[in-house]
């Protein structure tokens, strides 16, 4: 009798400890690191008129000119070593891939974020994707851009794709592609370098109707160097834990199995 | 075969009286009985929120509810389906109820860790609901949980994580728990080859629980981690990498997709000799088999993560390692059929969805090795052919196997007989509309519709229509089924200690069983658990 009280007493201990537990990871406030990265949308965004970028051609445009139907920018920058051309690869197969009309249904705006670089870059880009891209009106419909600091950094933070310079030269940052409708405004993000012509043809659809959808594939892709200093700690706690584990379940086995032994030899020694 | 012997010890139903008797049992009837009540509300619940999804889907654009609000809802139907219904579904009802009884003993090795399990797994439920109506509004990061956006999203996931991770530990008590039985409780003449199939599958489960969920476990308080103190295990910007999540998840998910068939696939093998009348065919094969799933399940995990940024070489050594798995599946389906072949098959509705079983799994194995295949997995990856596959192999498979089983020790658990022509009517139409519902599905996501939409271009309408209608058959046959069962458990003609003439030892006992399940020693035949030349042997005692 006293030990079912007991275990009821052990029962009740443990579900206060569980709910006080969850309640105060629930107050905890996430803590935002200060250097943010990635992508973070701002749906429904109107994207400001004023921002100037320079097109592979030399010439500068305000941003306003340039966007007078569904529109889907891509941010990377040309010396990109990493996802940068898998994203743009990405890209040109989903416009050979979708029954849209580059030129005609959509515009495309490649622009660097990086300030350092130089419409002769763009123009290599461009030159580069004319070529592959035969059978569409590539010449009008996608635009190649850089900018100067002030802008790019304008239309980062607008879009909500935060970079940051890497150590070791070139940028850490993700891969999405973002739609933009005729009025200027964020209507969806479509992250990764893969995009399906299905969410394609979807993504412009409601970019052309003004109407925004929360993004469905929420995996980032980023773009960054290896840095197996940094990854030991987590990978420590893995191995620590993994062959905890694995020694426990031995352990058992090993135990299990004596016991049989010796369960078996006694049933014989009784039968004898 | 008479009806006096319940009468002569108290079932385990009559023994004692009262909620405290149920809910702090150290019963492993009992507890069976508590996962079981418990396990199909939520399955109600997880129902009622597949089915509106499918009404949304009924017509492109937004029919009944937002985009977001959808999203929440794939989730909560993701995360009760998988962590609250399947994976203790059969190990936590029919392993709970009928493993000690078939080992031939009286409980459980460890029956206060079974009764904790169960408030585990209660206690983890109530914080998976309270997700709902607690903080900043349900979760909408999908049952995966994928970072960095279950990191930075600002809905409850930090409760669903630790819902989850209690869930997990459930999960691994119950599985230890049946290890210890399985090898410390055998009937003494039991020698291991000389144990039912099902025990088999459930000792392969278990081993799966133990050594996998504590990963997932680990894994769950990394991201929990993250977002309460922002280490930077999955942020690139603080040296984490986010395929690191998705490494780990499936490292744990992939084996435990087997903790959710293998008990399935053995309860098959008890149903089918017991419906042919004869031995199994290939015992040690499918013993065995159930081993090899187990084992093979750990080095498959990459399959999910075809799309995700892997090596070439990893990729397609993943994909080549998926194909083994084949193998031993295929050895049990071979072997099922092999028992059937010339046996002298009597028509029991346990059958029907036996066989119905082996069908639907035969198209979710083989959509399996479709998505396995690298080069076609790139192209199907996050469509609605995903989707199709994985419910014909756990909902075709696994719950439809659950449903057969609930007809097969139904008369066993409550000592009564349902109304077997309810039940035909109840699974042809389950079978019908859950064919109707995922077949379209499948063709509609080889055609590229993408899974986790609320949305979809014109040319889709006329399949998903087709879909959602397929579900309201679903629905209502799954319903009838339902009140077959709860009106027969108090009102159908009494059970027979042995309606099916099964030899394996549940059916040498009275129905319902009594409290210490054996009265007087079992039979047990020396060739092995399904020697029906035992039968009237048994039929004779009883």
């Amino acid at each position: 009798m006293k030990q079912t009280l007991l275990f009821k007493a052990s029962f009740i201990l443990v579900l206060f400890f569980l709910v006080a537990n969850f309640s105060i990871a629930q107050n905890a406030i996430p803590q935002q690191s200060n250097e943010k990265l990635g992508i973070f949308e701002h749906l429904d965004t109107i994207l400001s008129s004023d921002i100037l970028i320079t097109e592979s051609t030399g010439q500068t445009y305000r941003l306003e000119s340039l966007i007078n139907k569904p529109t889907i920018i891509n941010l990377v920058y040309y010396r990109c070593p990493g996802i940068c051309p898998a994203l743009l690869s990405g890209l040109s197969n989903v416009v050979k891939e979708t029954d849209m009309v580059l030129g005609k249904d959509y515009d495309i705006l490649t622009i660097s974020f990086d300030p350092g670089e130089t419409p002769f870059l763009a123009k290599k880009k461009r030159e580069n994707y004319l070529r592959i891209n035969k059978n569409q009106d590539v010449a009008t419909g996608w635009r190649f851009f850089s900018g100067d600091t002030a802008n790019v950094q304008r239309l980062l933070d607008e879009i909500g794709f935060q970079v940051k310079k890497s150590d070791r030269g070139g940028y850490i940052h993700a891969a999405g592609i973002i739609m933009v409708s005729p009025n200027r405004k964020v209507t969806r993000y479509l992250n990764g370098v893969y995009y399906s012509p299905f969410d394609f043809k979807l993504a412009l659809i409601e970019a052309s109707e003004g109407r925004s959808g929360p993004t469905i594939n929420k995996v980032l892709d980023y773009c960054f160097s290896y840095d197996p200093q940094g990854k030991r700690y987590t990978f420590d706690i893995l191995k620590v834990s993994g062959s905890l584990v694995l020694i426990m379940a031995v352990l058992l086995l090993f135990f299990m199995i004596r016991a049989e032994r010796k369960r078996k030899k006694q049933l014989n020694k009784s039968d004898n | 075969m008479t009806e006096t012997t319940t009468t002569i010890e108290k079932s385990f139903w009559h023994e004692k009286k009262g909620l405290f008797s149920w809910i702090f049992t150290l019963d492993h009837k009992r507890i069976a009985l508590l996962y079981l009540y418990a396990i199909t509300t939520f399955f109600v619940v997880g129902m009622t929120l597949g089915f509106l999804m499918r009404l949304e889907l009924i017509a492109p654009g937004q029919t009944i509810m937002e985009a977001t609000t959808y999203n929440k809802v794939f989730t909560f139907h993701g995360v009760i389906m998988i962590f609250l219904v399947i994976i203790p579904s059969i190990p936590a009802v029919f392993g709970n109820f009928m493993l000690p009884i078939m080992l031939g003993t009286d409980d459980v090795a460890l029956p206060r860790l079974n009764l904790f399990s169960w408030w585990l797994y209660i206690i983890g439920a109530t914080m998976a609901l309270l997700t709902l109506v607690y903080g900043p509004g349900s979760a909408d990061t999908g049952w995966t949980f994928y970072a960095p956006y279950s990191v930075n999203t600002d809905t409850n996931v930090t409760l669903l994580l630790l819902a989850a991770f209690v869930l997990g530990f459930s999960s691994i008590l119950t599985g230890l728990n049946f290890i210890v039985t399985i090898h410390r409780l055998r009937a003494p003449k039991m020698t291991w080859f000389k144990m039912p199939l099902f025990a088999w599958s459930l000792y392969a489960t278990a081993w799966i629980q133990l050594l996998a969920t504590p990963i997932v476990g680990i894994t769950l308080l990394m991201v929990v981690a993250e977002r309460t103190f922002g280490i930077g295990l999955f942020d690139p910007a603080l040296g984490g990498d986010p395929i690191l999540y998705q490494h780990l998840f499936w490292i744990y998910s992939h084996p435990v997709v087997y903790v959710m068939i293998l008990p399935a696939m053995g309860i098959v093998s008890e149903i089918l000799p017991t419906a042919a009348q004869r031995t199994i065919f290939g015992y040690k094969a499918i013993a065995l088999s159930s081993m090899a799933i187990a084992f093979l399940g750990y080095f498959v995990w990459g399959h999910h993560m075809f799309t995700s940024g892997m090596s070439g070489e990893a990729r397609v050594i993943f994909s080549f390692v998926t194909y083994l798995v084949a193998i031993p599946t295929a050895i049990k389906v071979f072997n099922w059929i092999a028992t059937l072949y010339k046996g002298s098959i009597h028509m029991t509705p346990n059958l029907m969805w036996s066989t119905s079983f082996i069908f639907n799994f035969m198209i979710g194995g083989l959509t399996g090795l479709i998505l396995g295949a690298l080069s076609v997995d790139v192209h199907v990856h996050d469509t609605a052919y995903v989707v199709a596959h994985f419910h014909y192999t756990m909902f075709g498979g696994t719950i439809f196997v659950f449903f057969g089983a609930m007809h097969y020790w139904f008369p066993k658990m409550f000592g009564r007989m349902y109304n077997k022509r309810l039940s035909y009517i109840s699974l042809t139409l389950t079978f019908i509309g859950f064919n109707v519902t995922y077949m379209a599905m499948l063709i509609v996501g080889g055609q590229g519709m993408p899974r986790r939409y609320y949305d979809y271009l014109p040319e889709f309408t006329v399949l998903n229509q087709i879909s959602t209608v397929g579900s309201w058959v679903l629905v209502i046959g799954i319903l009838l089924m339902i009140y077959n069962l709860v009106r027969s458990a108090r009102k159908g003609e009494i059970a027979t200690a042995n309606p099916w003439n099964g030899v394996t030892l549940e059916w040498q006992i009275p129905s319902p069983p009594p409290l210490h399940n054996f009265v007087k020693a079992p039979i047990l035949s020396d060739k092995g658990p399904y020697d029906f030349s035992i039968l009237e042997q048994i039929n004779k005692e009883n």
